[in-house]
């Protein structure tokens, strides 16, 4: 994959782009302020842009404006924001700008290369990604969801991780229907608006959980 | 500045005007006694007009004084009385028999000398006092040129000229027509000079008064101004002729004069009853406050005394506060105000600023200071207890937003050093298991790993020392010393009592923002720290040979002093310029 690494500390920057190359993927440009980004985007044409989520001058939202920049101007290119923050709010701003096409993904995950690959090719291929870890903490937080079964709050993890109808499917081994039933229910209960888009479906409930988080 | 203590006693009524006022009414029994035995040209209107005057004057006299305007009514009686003893003077006795020519040759220099006597009432009111120097000039000009009339009018005196059977005077002395006039007109311009100054003198006071001055000024003033314009009018046109030079008969100007005359004591008379009145305005007020309507005891005070620029100030701490605790500077008398102290002069309870004015009628204040004393105490506490809530709420405020930032900037130091360091460790691990003889790897994750521990152990001490909970308060210090190096020193000390982990804190974290205050500011050689149990508080000093001239508000110590107030401890800064700088901090500790 060709890849674009955004980051102002020197040693992630680094690190980022000696494992992703040694993971067999294409670092096409490199930047460390959000500034020249866009001209490098022009020029190298990534597949995914990574993009540290605080980021000179101010180090408050950069990252997440940087995105949704990228998103709008370049439909084609993915934006996987990396983010030490295990906060609700942040990914619910970054989908609210963007749905599709983005991902929000902790740092510390970078280590495991399964779930930087899922991120990576997910966005890629247009859809949304939000950690897994931050998913489990939102639904965690929320007390609301007790109206939930355990099944239905188990799709609805899935659902905001940024999976597919069919990708829950198989992540539960159960059938596509069963699924499909599942998500109806969720979002009666949540009293959530039904949409048919798998992206709106995700800033849906990753808004959701994190109104409710605070 | 006065108190009400100096005010408190109702003075006894003024003795020289008790004099004064028998002296007027044993000359107004001898002048009964001469109209009745001795013949006289003037018309009975003419005496009963002379009479009214002289009566209006001494009924002023002695309101003024039953108000203890003792200086006003001083003037105004002793106008009283040369009023009188002119009085068979002015009516051209007649006959050459030795008792009417005695009359005329005493009372020849009176009339002068009441002139005289009005322009120093007239200028020297309200107060009866003359304070500025061109009022006291023109006074002193007035007088002196009643003087050279006075001997004019001994040697020739007006009836002598104008009837032949009057009285004449024993010092009588023919003067041809044309001396006389000229004489009469010099002295006439000099009292028309005189007349413009105290015009000039009245304007300029009346401008420079405050809104309740003008208000008692405005009646008084202007009678004054007018008999005294009219005066000037008859002593340059109508002496020498019968009528003046635009053809006003000489009649219809001493009527018009008389009427300004008699106008001048009544408005006086008006003004002092204005005043009289103010004290029902202090008796509403007390009832006022007795029925609870308090609540702003400021405004209150101002309708009381009439005077609506009225501001209280409360002593507070090391200033002082308005009625609702906000900080206000220490009320300073001016041109048209004076301060009042309520209560003890040294200790008082409150400051009145007021309009000069008020200074004349201590009584009144006097009476609405008794009437508040109470109120005014309240009214005191309230302040305090307002600006002291004030001070806590901003402290509050203050410690909230250091405790906000101390945590923003620990988790921007989390993040951005332990937790990114952390990840590049994590990277060079995952790249090692792809390269495994990669020595470089080896020592960049090593290097890694040493600075955040590094990191970590210097933030955790910034939270809290584990000395400092383990220790105590100077084992913590010695080793913040230690950690800053040299240029700190922590001084020989006795044995240091343990105290409440949240006083201990408070003193360590005090102590420490003060010494890198001291070493980011002042550019010291040397920083000594010094701590001393005493009693039931721990003392800390840190003394610094820096620059000096250290700031208690800048916000560094301002910081310090509020952590410290959270635990009932103090701090002080001592610093000179070029003299280094010592910072005391004090916490209590059982």
């Amino acid at each position: 994959m060709r890849l674009m690494v955004v980051d102002d500390s020197l040693l992630v920057r680094e690190g980022l782009i000696a494992l992703l190359a040694a993971r067999g993927h294409e670092v096409v440009g490199v930047a460390e302020n959000p500034t020249a980004v866009p001209a490098l985007v022009r020029a190298s044409t990534p597949d995914v842009v990574l993009v540290d989520i605080k980021m000179p001058p101010t180090y408050t939202d950069e990252g997440l404006r940087l995105a949704a920049g990228i998103r709008s101007r370049h439909p084609g290119i993915g934006v996987l924001v990396l983010s030490q923050y295990v906060v609700g709010s942040y990914a619910a701003l970054l989908l609210a700008h963007a749905p599709g096409g983005v991902g929000y993904l902790l740092k510390d995950n970078v280590l495991r290369p399964d779930v930087l690959e899922t991120a990576m090719s997910r966005i890629a291929a247009g859809g949304t990604f939000v950690d897994p870890v931050l998913v489990a903490h939102m639904v965690t937080a929320d007390s609301s969801l007790a109206v939930l079964t355990d099944r239905e709050r188990a799709v609805l993890r899935l659902m905001a991780e940024g999976l597919s109808d069919r990708g829950i499917a198989e992540r539960l081994s159960v059938s596509l229907h069963t699924v499909y039933t599942h998500v109806q229910h969720v979002f009666t209960k949540l009293e959530l608006p039904s949409t048919s888009s798998d992206n709106r479906r995700v800033r849906a409930v990753v808004a959701y959980l994190a109104a409710r988080q605070g | 500045m006065t108190s009400f203590a100096d005010r408190l006693a109702r003075p006894p009524l003024d003795r020289a005007s008790l004099i004064l006022l028998g002296a007027t009414a044993v000359v107004l029994v001898v002048d009964a006694w001469v109209l009745a035995t001795v013949p006289y040209l003037a018309p009975p209107g003419s005496v009963l007009r002379e009479a009214l005057f002289a009566v209006a004057w001494i009924a002023v006299g002695v309101v003024a004084m039953w108000l203890r305007r003792g200086l006003l009514a001083r003037r105004i009686l002793a106008l009283s009385l040369v009023l009188a003893a002119d009085f068979v003077g002015s009516f051209g006795l007649l006959g050459s028999d030795p008792m009417p020519r005695l009359l005329v040759t005493l009372t020849a220099t009176l009339i002068p000398l009441q002139t005289a006597l009005a322009v120093h009432l007239g200028a020297s009111y309200p107060t009866g006092r003359l304070l500025d120097p061109f009022g006291r000039r023109v006074v002193v000009a007035a007088y002196a040129v009643a003087g050279v009339e006075a001997v004019w009018w001994t040697f020739a005196h007006v009836s002598a000229r104008t009837c032949d059977a009057c009285a004449r005077s024993y010092l009588h002395v023919v003067v041809p027509e044309s001396v006389h006039r000229a004489v009469s007109l010099v002295i006439g311009a000099a009292w028309v000079g005189l007349c413009a100054c105290l015009l000039i003198l009245l304007w300029g006071r009346y401008r420079r008064a405050g809104r309740r001055e003008r208000r008692l000024l405005r009646l008084p003033y202007a009678s004054i101004a007018v008999a005294a314009a009219l005066y000037a009018v008859l002593s340059v046109v109508a002496a020498p002729r019968g009528t003046s030079a635009w053809g006003v008969s000489m009649t219809t100007l001493i009527a018009l004069q008389v009427v300004a005359l008699v106008a001048v004591p009544l408005s006086f008379l008006v003004a002092l009853l204005r005043e009289r009145l103010a004290y029902r305005r202090i008796g509403e007020l007390v009832v006022k406050l007795a029925g609870g309507a308090g609540a702003d005891l400021e405004r209150s005070l101002a309708i009381a005394l009439g005077d609506p620029t009225l501001t209280v100030a409360f002593p507070v701490g090391d200033g002082f506060a308005d009625s609702r605790g906000r900080p206000v500077p220490r009320p300073e008398p001016d041109d048209r105000t004076t301060v009042t102290a309520v209560g003890e002069p040294e200790m008082p309870m409150a400051l009145i600023r007021h309009d000069r004015s008020l200074d004349e009628e201590p009584a009144l204040l006097t009476a609405a200071g008794s009437a508040t004393r109470l109120m005014l105490e309240n009214a005191r506490l309230q302040a305090e207890v307002r600006a002291q809530l004030r001070e806590v709420r901003e402290s509050r405020a203050r410690i909230v937003n250091a405790t906000n930032e101390a945590r923003a900037r620990l988790e921007r130091d989390l993040h951005d050093g332990a937790q990114q360091r952390l990840l590049a460790i994590g990277i060079a691990l995952q790249l090692l298991r792809q390269r495994p003889g990669d020595a470089s790897l080896f020592d960049a994750a090593e290097g890694e790993l040493t600075s955040a521990l590094t990191e970590m152990r210097e933030l955790a001490a910034g939270i809290h020392p584990a000395v400092l909970t383990d220790l105590g308060l100077v084992a913590a210090l010695d080793a913040l010393a230690a950690r800053l190096g040299a240029r700190v020193v922590l001084e020989a000390h006795g044995p240091v009592r343990r105290c409440s982990p949240e006083i201990e804190a408070a003193a360590y974290f005090s102590a420490s923002e003060a010494i890198t205050n001291a070493l980011k500011h002042a550019a010291p050689t040397l920083v000594r720290v010094s701590v001393i149990d005493r009693d039931d508080r721990i003392v800390i000093e840190v003394s610094d040979d820096g620059a000096g001239g250290a700031d208690g508000d800048g916000s560094g110590l301002v910081g310090v002093r509020d952590r410290l107030a959270s635990v009932d401890g103090t701090l002080t800064i001592d610093s000179r310029r070029d003299h280094g700088t010592v910072v005391t901090l004090e916490v209590p500790c059982a």
